[in-house]
């Protein structure tokens, strides 16, 4: 396994419980893709492009994208959609590469996460996975499991993208990884989106020096990605 | 439910030592469960009658007020209730697509020693089970059956046609609440399903996370070229 101390990125992939007897071919595969968007935000989660070099490409397993956001060749988002229906999607953290909105008196830090951004990002990966299943067919109660992982965390500080938030200096992740993984269903995503986006943004935040949000903070973040359409 | 115990040998036991019509409970006559005859297309109406309430018990070699063991009753009366025929016989007579649920026991009478077969029947759980067709008696030429009729055993173990307001009233009400039963136990499952997810299980939780870390091999070196 390649070392990811410093890569920072967000990773989720969902499987199935029930093996699909019948395999979807690569051009249902890339139409669910599409249709599964959730247009939240610019540059969704799984996000479909027509652009050569950007465009998924069919693989015999499946279908596969590599993205690049500011056309700078760099890869910053990763998907692969299989034809068992299990799905991968991994994206660079934008604290890597964006500009800081606001620099304080004691400066941005450079190694840093968003928690705002984390709370968006966390919430695009749960409502896509719902809407990849639900655009494949499969039944709303149908069980699945879904891993979302934050990697390459480690001497990252926590900090926030807007100056209209605040949070306390110095808060350091001292773990490489942060993992979450549960059997769920789009019925119960759908029902429990908030709680679940709070328990694996809990789960994260925790990690640096105990870093904590409170609940009306991530709901109100929540709403507000809700809320935002593009 | 009146009779958890009821698949016991106890309770079975208990129906043949201390006999008495009670509610869900029938003592029956000796005699051959075999043809058309009149005792037994009246047992297949009551039945019937008996699976529109809410089910119950048949016992069969008992006679009299209150009812003791039948001086008639003999292991070849007892052999006549071979329980793929009474099931097939009796389903003969409810409508298409319907089927009575009975079980039929045979237990030994503690104190007599002979064999009494014991029909359990299953209430409806849909909808109240209709005759099939016309029968007379073939020994009385008496109209025991009639088609489209829906049978309700009453207390005191008479079973008659649904006939009266009275009537409807019951088996309406008890066709609503196992309606409302029903859509409780979808109700909850449902709700179970959205409110306790269950930990992952571990096979696909091993595909999972193999899958996943083949993934980030492949895309990591690409990821590191562009990152700090």
């Amino acid at each position: 396994m390649t070392q990811d101390r410093d890569v920072g990125y967000i990773e989720a992939g969902q499987r199935l419980i029930q093996p699909r007897k019948l395999e979807w071919n690569q051009h249902e595969l890339l139409a669910v893709a599409q249709r599964a968007e959730v247009r939240n935000t610019g540059w969704p989660i799984g996000l479909v492009l027509q652009s050569p070099g950007l465009a998924p490409v069919p693989t015999p397993e499946g279908i596969e994208a590599r993205l690049s956001r500011y056309g700078s060749g760099r890869i910053e988002d990763f998907w692969y959609f299989r034809k068992d229906g299990s799905y991968y999607v991994s994206r660079l953290f934008e604290e890597n590469f964006e500009t800081p909105q606001f620099t304080s008196s004691e400066g941005h830090p450079e190694r840093c996460i968003w928690f705002d951004v984390r709370i968006w990002r966390i919430a695009e990966v749960f409502l896509h996975s719902a809407a990849l299943y639900r655009e494949l067919g499969i039944p709303p109660e149908e069980p699945y499991v879904l891993a979302v992982n934050h990697r390459g965390l480690e001497a990252r500080e926590f900090y926030v993208s807007s100056p209209l938030r605040d949070v306390y200096p110095g808060m350091i992740c001292h773990s490489p990884t942060a993992t979450w993984m549960m059997e769920l269903t789009q019925d119960y995503l759908t029902s429990n989106l908030k709680s679940l986006i709070r328990e694996v943004a809990s789960g994260l935040f925790v990690l640096f020096d105990f870093a904590q949000i409170s609940q009306k903070v991530i709901d109100g973040i929540v709403d507000k990605f809700l809320h935002s359409r593009l | 439910m009146a009779y958890e115990s009821s698949e016991s040998v106890a309770f079975r036991q208990r129906l043949l030592i201390s006999p008495g019509e009670r509610a869900e409970v029938d003592y029956k006559s000796s005699a051959l469960f075999d043809g058309d005859d009149q005792y037994t297309l009246k047992l297949i109406r009551h039945i019937q009658g008996m699976a529109n309430a809410n089910g119950g018990w048949l016992v069969i070699g008992f006679n009299g007020t209150p009812p003791k063991p039948d001086s008639n009753h003999t292991d070849g009366v007892c052999s006549s209730y071979d329980p793929t025929d009474v099931s097939k016989r009796v389903n003969s007579y409810v409508a298409r697509g319907q089927r009575i649920q009975l079980t039929v026991y045979f237990e030994a009478h503690p104190e007599t020693g002979a064999k009494h077969p014991i029909i359990r029947v299953e209430g409806f759980d849909h909808l109240p089970y209709t005759c099939r067709s016309d029968q007379k008696a073939t020994d009385t030429g008496k109209s025991i059956l009639r088609q489209g009729a829906v049978y309700l055993r009453r207390p005191g173990a008479e079973t008659s046609e649904v006939s009266t307001p009275e009537d409807w009233e019951d088996l309406i009400d008890r066709c609503v609440r196992l309606r409302r039963d029903e859509f409780l136990v979808k109700f909850r499952e449902l709700s179970e399903r959205m409110m306790t997810p269950k930990p992952p299980s571990p096979s696909t939780t091993e595909e999972l996370s193999r899958w996943m870390e083949q993934m980030r091999e492949k895309t990591l070196r690409e990821f590191e070229e562009g990152s700090s």
